[in-house]
């Protein structure tokens, strides 16, 4: 009977470092998806496996938790080719609540924010891609040619819009960041 | 009727076979088409060349199609893609990306400063000389007689380097890394001094490391333990 009870006491001791391990590597996760390392956001799969170790989808799960709490959430953006593939996804730490005006100016420049507009605006518009030099021919009504070009190049390197065969579609940010339903419905129903 | 030929004909039929039958326009990938046509061209250049036409005419056909679609789909949500246009151009830039706010839930990331942006500050605010600017530790001055006192490595100046590193590591216990201009001194000892460090980082004894943000040679403790550090040779 001593025994068992030994038995049990080290399982239970087990049990409890595992979860804090778990939580630790929740701390862990936190961090690295939050210190920026490249020009976008998060990090991949097989980047969190290499810092956190194998269990590390676990390991999300609880800093979800934590960054619930925080009004935080982490997205997950599976890859194109191999959208099953937890190790090729990215994670990414977002808001729950949309920017306010202030915080605007911290994400990006206030016209590169409405260039963004304009194209996704378009893009949904011509059925999910338009033409570069259509996009180029609205932007210039608004900004200087250079700076569009400018833009078009930014928005292009941060994985908001992508360029296929001349047409400008939207990439992985615009489609996980931007409720462009919602940004469209305020355009229209704005009051000039 | 060859292959190509039959190729490019199901194309140019293919927008009346679609009326008919109706549906999504999306389901035809037109940048296939445009490949196809590209592909499929005859040796009979007049012919394939008015098939070409016909096909590229088609595939026009198509897109007006799938364009007219997405119109009628938008204006099912009850948006004009024409007011989207114009409510967009009548706004100026700051009212369009304050809307857009509205509706962005942008990634968050923490912004870490290269080691090179914190150097360049180090820089502007005095703390550190620039590169270049940091007078050098000068080079020690030794006749033949001299260096040829310390080769081979005599016993008792092995003696001496344990000495003077029993010395050494009382210091370092104190401060964690310490100058290595502060430790050989100006001093007639000088140069021995230095064969002594040579010597303790050779075995692993201490750590000699350049601080590549101050440009600062300094000296502490192996950095995993005994006899694994490596000895960094000075110039």
């Amino acid at each position: 009977m001593a025994i068992l009870r030994v038995w049990r006491y080290h399982l239970a001791e087990e049990n409890a470092s595992s979860d804090e391990e778990i939580k630790q590597k929740a701390d862990k996760v936190l961090k690295l998806l939050l210190i920026e390392t490249s020009s976008l956001p998060g990090m991949k799969g097989w980047e969190l496996k290499k810092h956190v170790g194998k269990e590390y989808t676990g390991a999300i799960k609880v800093a979800a938790v934590q960054a619930e709490e925080l009004g935080m959430k982490i997205a997950v953006v599976p890859d194109e080719e191999d959208a099953d593939n937890m190790d090729k996804a990215r994670f990414v730490i977002m808001p729950k609540e949309p920017l306010s005006d202030l915080e605007l100016s911290r994400w990006m420049r206030v016209e590169e924010v409405a260039a963004l507009a304009i194209i996704i605006s378009e893009i949904t518009i011509r059925g999910g891609g338009v033409q570069v030099q259509a996009v180029e021919r609205l932007l210039v009504t608004k900004l200087p040619k250079w700076r569009v070009n400018q833009i078009i190049s930014k928005l292009k390197r941060l994985g908001y819009i992508k360029e296929e065969n001349g047409l400008l579609m939207k990439d992985w940010r615009s489609k996980l960041e931007i409720d462009d339903t919602g940004l469209i419905r305020e355009i229209v129903t704005t009051k000039e | 009727m060859s292959r190509k030929e039959d190729t490019l004909k199901r194309i140019i039929e293919l927008p009346d076979t679609f009326l008919i039958r109706g549906g999504d326009p999306f389901v035809i990938d037109v940048n296939n088409l445009l490949a196809q046509i590209n592909q499929n061209r005859m040796k009979d250049q007049k012919r394939s060349l008015n098939m070409e036409s016909a096909a590229l005419n088609s595939v026009s056909k198509i897109i007006k199609e799938q364009q007219d679609w997405v119109i009628d789909a938008l204006r099912g949500l009850k948006l004009d893609p024409e007011l989207l246009r114009q409510k967009l151009a009548s706004m100026d830039i700051k009212k369009i990306a304050l809307i857009m706010a509205n509706h962005a839930y942008p990634s968050l990331g923490v912004h870490r400063l290269s080691r090179d942006r914190i150097r360049v500050a180090l820089e502007y605010f005095g703390l550190v000389e620039p590169w270049g600017h940091k007078e050098g530790m000068g080079i020690v001055q030794r006749t033949a007689e001299q260096v040829s006192e310390f080769f081979p490595l005599e016993k008792e100046l092995e003696n001496e380097a344990m000495m003077f590193y029993e010395e050494l590591s009382s210091n370092l216990k104190n401060k964690k890394e310490i100058l290595y201009e502060e430790v050989i001194g100006r001093d007639e000892m000088r140069l021995r001094r230095a064969f002594y460090i040579a010597y303790l980082s050779s075995t692993g004894r201490i750590s000699v490391r350049r601080n590549s943000i101050t440009g600062e040679t300094l000296i502490g403790m192996p950095l995993n333990g005994d006899f694994e550090s490596l000895a960094i040779p000075l110039g």
